[in-house]
């Protein structure tokens, strides 16, 4: 595949550049192709899946992104196939082979979209949290045996992304360079959390005037987190993220 | 004891405990009543309470019984708690849905089927405890094998497993699938002009990155 190959409506594409959609992996790419075209699992050797399929690729080529390695092992299928197909004697193909290729792409292909509509139902029930509602049992606050979720990394640099992402969506564009030492967040995060207060998540940036600030005070709390000076936890699952004084005399690791 | 005493037992019971809870462990807080009349005032309740313009219902959940808010009402419920409702991407749900149906399942066997490395996705699950691990299996390399969990049900508002939206309904898509096209595909192969016809359609076609209102 080179460059010049590449159909020219894809250059035209212009402002679709940033906004392309994420496929989960070659299977969902090619469901998502096959719906386009209106075929079927069955179909997935048509030209204009192949065809449709490469240029996806080769697309992604282009704006430098780094195409997974399932995505090529897929395309050498797809081309494998096609060119068993292409060959003037039939006889001289190893049909046999390119047949159960098909075989079984069409087999993981239903086999996956299967799941994907499993999916698709499960995300359409009830869900705890976003359409129903428990009550929260024996008060968490009060009780400090109650069952607790850690908030792990994910859950805060999740949170991290949303807090950045607001001040991006409000703060002008403009660079400042400043140095703020990660040191001078500690005192603030802990007299925010004086006397056994929590404090949510979000709390902590509510008055920080710009990234730089922001990510100081997120890293000065990992370090909090690490010296296990203050922990972080949710009291229902995916739900804030609280920030609290870990009694440090006993829970303080020995080797820091 | 009288059924609307045992009810109203079981109603300050439900609303305490929060999450769900066994017939058997609700007979042994009351004392005694036997748990099979716990049993069955309890799916009276539930077929009550379901009937009745309550904001709150009684569902089997994970094994048990629990209290819950009325669907209807989630948007006041979301405001008044100011909750995030939980992040559930599309690869999430997707791996979660295969290792619920497969369990229990080891990541080779869930990357074969979902055709991507999952090895992040299967992190996140662990984190948000809605897999866990269930063990290794007795095969070559002791692979580690991935279950779901109660936290899972709960999400869901699933009774057990066996309440899962059912797979064999795409079985018989499948099948239906099937016969409609294996006619088509002989007579794409037997007369090339038809796909040649395809491709001038495709060639139209917007490209597809092209943003067309699926971007997730």
């Amino acid at each position: 595949m080179s460059d010049e190959t590449a159909p020219p409506r894809i250059e035209a594409g212009g402002g679709v550049r940033f906004r392309l959609p994420i496929y989960e992996g070659p299977l969902d790419l090619l469901l998502h192709l096959l719906k386009r075209a209106e075929l079927d699992p069955h179909e997935v050797t048509a030209s204009v899946v192949t065809e449709q399929y490469l240029a996806y690729l080769e697309l992604l080529d282009q704006l430098n992104l780094d195409i997974a390695g399932e995505y090529l092992v897929m395309a050498a299928t797809l081309l494998l196939i096609k060119s068993f197909a292409m060959l003037p004697h039939p006889e001289l193909a190893d049909t046999e082979e390119a047949e159960e290729l098909k075989r079984d792409l069409v087999a993981r292909l239903l086999e996956y979209q299967r799941y994907r509509e499993a999916a698709d139902k499960l995300a359409g029930r009830a869900l705890l949290g976003r359409d129903v509602f428990t009550t929260p049992g024996e008060q968490p606050q009060e009780d400090p045996n109650a069952p607790r979720f850690e908030a792990s990394i994910f859950d805060l640099v999740e949170a991290m992304g949303a807090v950045l992402k607001r001040m991006a969506d409000k703060t002008p564009r403009g660079i400042t360079l400043r140095d703020i030492p990660v040191a001078e967040c500690i005192p603030r995060i802990l007299s925010a959390l004086e006397g056994g207060s929590r404090v949510e998540f979000t709390a902590l940036f509510a008055d920080a005037a710009d990234r730089s600030i922001v990510i100081a005070t997120f890293m000065a709390l990992l370090e909090l987190l690490r010296r296990r000076e203050v922990r972080a936890y949710q009291e229902v699952r995916f739900g804030p993220i609280f920030l609290e004084r870990a009694e440090s005399s006993d829970t303080a690791p020995q080797q820091g | 004891m009288e059924e609307s005493h045992l009810k109203s037992i079981l109603e300050s019971l439900l609303f305490a405990a929060g999450e769900p809870v066994t017939a058997a462990k609700l007979a042994d807080a009351i004392g005694d009543v036997p748990r099979a009349t716990v049993a069955k005032a309890l799916a009276a309740m539930a077929t009550d309470y379901a009937g009745s313009n309550r904001g709150v219902v009684i569902e089997e959940v994970g094994g048990g019984y629990q209290m819950r808010t009325r669907k209807d009402y989630a948007a006041y419920v979301r405001k008044l708690l100011a909750a995030r409702p939980p992040r559930l991407s599309r690869q999430l749900l997707e791996t979660a849905a295969i290792i619920a149906y497969r369990q229990p399942i080891t990541r080779p066997e869930i990357e074969q089927l979902r055709g991507v490395d999952s090895g992040g996705v299967l992190e996140t699950l662990l984190e948000k405890r809605l897999i866990k691990i269930a063990g290794r299996k007795e095969a070559p390399g002791r692979p580690i094998i991935y279950s779901t969990t109660q936290e899972f049900l709960e999400l869901f508002g699933l009774k057990d497993l066996e309440s899962l939206p059912d797979l064999s309904e795409f079985k018989e898509i499948e099948r239906a699938v099937e016969q409609v096209n294996t006619p088509p595909i002989e007579s794409v192969e037997t007369h090339p002009e038809d796909v040649e016809d395809v491709e001038a359609v495709a060639a139209a076609d917007p490209p597809p990155a092209k943003d067309d209102s699926e971007s997730s």
